[in-house]
């Protein structure tokens, strides 16, 4: 089902079960990640398009997601106009194995820019020195004591999540 | 051989064309390809590569829906009938 919060930029399309019965989705043939499993083999392909494109496409998702042949996916509300881009981002997420799979309903659907990335690839660039964080920051005009703040909280965020590398992964709140 | 290269979301490097058909020599790598399309769009090169002439962090090169990185890097052979998607690395979520 897509779920829009009107409190958050990305609107996601996750199972029913998700929503209802907090189903974990990031999860390879019904087992759970842990938080290495994850970092290691969790990622996404990424899809550009005007809002309206992706808005078509996530619809044409759901059945998909809700059959969990596709555990999840988001996309922006809307441009991020500090990042400069003139498209929104959809993530279609999946374990690396299953990767092709997924590829094959995009591209059925006309998706064609293939494009896979880990997620702990853009974890990283949410972090100190990373291009995401660090441009957010230059795009808020933030002052160095306040990039700072921003900085050590990104750090220390990112080693909470992951302080345990057998726990089992319980998502990051967006 | 020929490349399909999809230049995604460039337009701040006020790339117009995002879609090139580029014949490139045979034994040709993701350097080649760069050089070959600063030779009509000057700065291209200069953008997309680091002071130690890698790939700039600023942007991700895939071949074939795999990041560039995890393969050769700028050395990274391609092959006739390859697609190269080049993005803002800021662009991944």
């Amino acid at each position: 089902m897509i779920v829009d919060r009107p409190e958050s930029h990305f609107i996601f399309v996750v199972p029913l079960d998700h929503v209802e019965y907090r189903y974990n989705y990031i999860n390879l043939r019904g087992a759970p990640l842990t938080n290495k499993q994850y970092l290691e083999h969790w990622g996404k392909w990424l899809v550009f398009g005007l809002r309206e494109e992706v808005e078509e496409l996530a619809r044409k998702l759901d059945p998909y997601v809700e059959e969990k042949k596709i555990p999840a996916v988001k996309y922006d509300r809307k441009l991020i106009t500090e990042f400069q881009l003139n498209r929104c981002v959809m993530c279609v997420y999946c374990h690396d194995e299953t990767k092709d799979e997924v590829w094959e309903i995009l591209a059925a659907l006309g998706v064609m820019d293939k494009a896979w990335m880990y997620e702990r690839e853009t974890l990283e660039k949410w972090l100190p020195g990373g291009v995401n964080l660090e441009k957010w920051i230059q795009g808020r005009g933030l002052d160095h004591e306040q990039a700072e703040r921003v900085r050590a909280d990104a750090r220390a965020k990112f080693k909470k999540m992951f302080a345990d590398e057998n726990e089992i992964f319980t998502g990051v709140y967006q | 051989m020929n490349i399909d290269v999809r230049l995604n979301l460039l337009g701040v490097l006020g790339i117009k064309q995002s879609e090139l058909a580029i014949d490139t020599p045979a034994n040709a790598t993701v350097a080649t390809l760069i050089s070959l399309i600063d030779q009509h769009n000057p700065g291209f090169a200069a953008a997309l590569t680091n002071d130690s002439g890698g790939i700039s962090p600023q942007f991700v090169f895939f071949i074939n829906g795999r990041n560039a990185v995890h393969l050769d890097g700028m050395n990274t052979r391609l092959d006739a009938g390859d697609v190269v998607n080049v993005i803002p690395a800021i662009a991944g979520g």
